[in-house]
């Protein structure tokens, strides 16, 4: 989201600036939400029944099915599939208008991981051990409060806010400027990370179609949209020169990859369409983080 | 003698539950057994006696019971898939991609072996029908993962897990849409060679 701090010189200098990406943004997501509805449906359908149109629904798949001369001999499969509507949403065709960018994309950020971020990332891990490296991670975190506390706020959760504002005390202060996590190890205090794509999500917003960003990730409609209203609530963003807030990104990320090495690998590898187990898994987790 | 007699009923004490037999198609059955899988893996991946060819084969004994891989592999496939195959298709279908879940699961597994503070926690059960799924929470040193295991019974049968959510992220539904993308564009006998095997991690 720093990446995208070239924005800051579009927002002026004073408050009115600030406002007026705001607005936009309000804007942005009231357009969005129209066309949006069709996505994610955030009720858990996990244990509901459509066992009677369902089955209709699979007979059909059967019939479609050019090569499948045993199609039907397997009605008793049919039952099986229908007492598992849960995951039927992920038959459905997902409206996907940028897929072929959102492809380029993911390849470009795969190649960027592999032969930039990995390296680079592996070769900082081994001069800088693991505590220090976590300190590092600790102490981003612990600026991301302002935003934790105010989409909190935006999804009436005050436990949850009060939750985010003494962990930052504690961290802030004992924590010796959030290098260290006390409110974690010692308080026992829950973490909530609350983005306001999550906000937009708990006000019924649908995510929109998927957009994958460089050098970010999968995204989407909703969730490209609370990222720019998220970057207001970053104190990074308040620093004078984007360069230094860029750098500032840069350096979090570089240090979060130095502490993940291997998860990617591992996910990428076990993909069968790496797209496509992107967006499904990252629509999924969403959804997960919304609900909560 | 008395203190044997003691000792003795202190043991009986101790393991009564177990000799109370429980139901074992009750759904709290369900969460024991997930329980006592999870309890027993735990214990392999700290048993530094052994071989990592031992270590795997003992958890494979552990966690094969648990897990009805015919079900995973159909669902992931999916209504609209599983009729294409033919029943030859389908029995290798099933079998190499049970073969790959396991690759998968070992290799996470080895993420949690490196990490001795892994600490385990369960949340509440929720129970419908013939289904009971249990939330656990896996708290490593860099990061806590959230996983649900969904578990299913069959007729007579006991429970055995369906699917897994690891943070949100169901396995059967990540299969079935990836499964749905590709057999849109190939035929079955294309998507049966791709999942043949899994790339070594980082390659390229």
């Amino acid at each position: 989201m720093r990446g995208l701090l070239k924005l800051k010189r579009f927002s002026g200098e004073g408050c009115a600036g600030v406002l007026r990406v705001l607005v936009a943004a309000a804007l942005l997501a009231v357009g969005i939400s129209g066309t949006a509805t069709a996505f994610s449906p955030l009720k858990d359908d996990r244990f509901h029944d459509h066992h009677e149109d369902r089955q209709v629904l699979y007979r059909a798949y059967a019939l479609n099915a050019a090569d499948g001369p045993d199609a039907f001999d397997e009605f008793d499969e049919f039952d099986d599939f229908g007492e598992f509507d849960e995951f039927d949403r992920h038959d459905e065709d997902v409206y996907d208008p940028l897929s072929g960018y959102n492809r380029a994309v993911t390849t470009f950020n795969d190649r960027f991981y592999l032969w930039v971020v990995k390296p680079t990332a592996t070769g900082y891990a081994a001069i800088l051990p693991v505590p220090v490296r976590q300190s590092v991670n600790h102490f981003f975190r612990n600026l991301g409060y302002p935003g934790r506390f105010i989409n909190c706020v935006l999804q009436f959760k005050g436990n949850a806010a009060a939750d985010e504002t003494a962990r930052f005390l504690l961290n802030t202060t004992v924590g010796m400027g959030g290098l260290f996590d006390p409110a974690t190890t010692s308080a026992g205090i829950a973490a909530h990370d609350e983005d306001f794509g999550q906000t937009l999500g708990s006000y019924g917003l649908g995510s929109g179609f998927h957009i994958v960003l460089p050098l970010l990730g999968p995204s989407n409609l909703r969730d490209s949209t609370g990222l720019l209203v998220d970057m207001l609530f970053d104190p990074v963003f308040y620093l004078e020169g984007y360069y230094i807030g860029s750098a500032s990104w840069a350096a979090d990320g570089l240090n979060y990859a130095s502490l993940h090495l291997g998860e990617y690998e591992r996910m990428r590898s076990e993909a069968i369409d790496l797209y496509i187990f992107l967006r499904n898994a990252y629509e999924q987790n969403r959804e997960m983080k919304i609900g909560n | 003698m008395k203190k044997l007699i003691v000792s003795v009923i202190c043991v009986l004490f101790i393991t009564w539950p177990a000799f109370a037999g429980e139901d074992p198609l009750a759904p709290e059955a369900a969460e024991s057994l997930l329980k006592e899988s999870i309890q027993a893996v735990l214990d392999v991946l700290e048993d530094g006696s052994l071989s990592s060819q031992e270590q795997k084969e003992k958890i494979e004994a552990i966690v094969d019971p648990v897990f009805n891989y015919e079900l995973i592999a159909r669902l992931s496939l999916g209504p609209r898939n599983w009729p294409r195959l033919d029943r030859e298709q389908q029995a290798v279908f099933i079998e190499r991609f049970v073969r790959r879940l396991k690759d998968s699961y070992f290799d996470n597994i080895a993420m949690v072996q490196g990490d001795a503070e892994t600490r385990v926690e369960y949340g509440e059960m929720r129970v419908e029908n013939n289904r009971v799924h249990v939330p656990v929470r896996a708290g490593m040193q860099n990061a806590a993962v959230e996983m649900l295991y969904k578990f299913h019974q069959s007729e007579g049968e006991g429970w055995r897990v369906y699917d897994v959510e690891i943070n949100g992220v169901s396995i059967v539904a990540s299969y079935r849409s990836q499964f749905n993308q590709v057999l849109a564009n190939r035929t079955v006998e294309e998507m049966l060679d791709q999942i043949r095997t899994i790339e070594a991690p980082g390659a390229e």
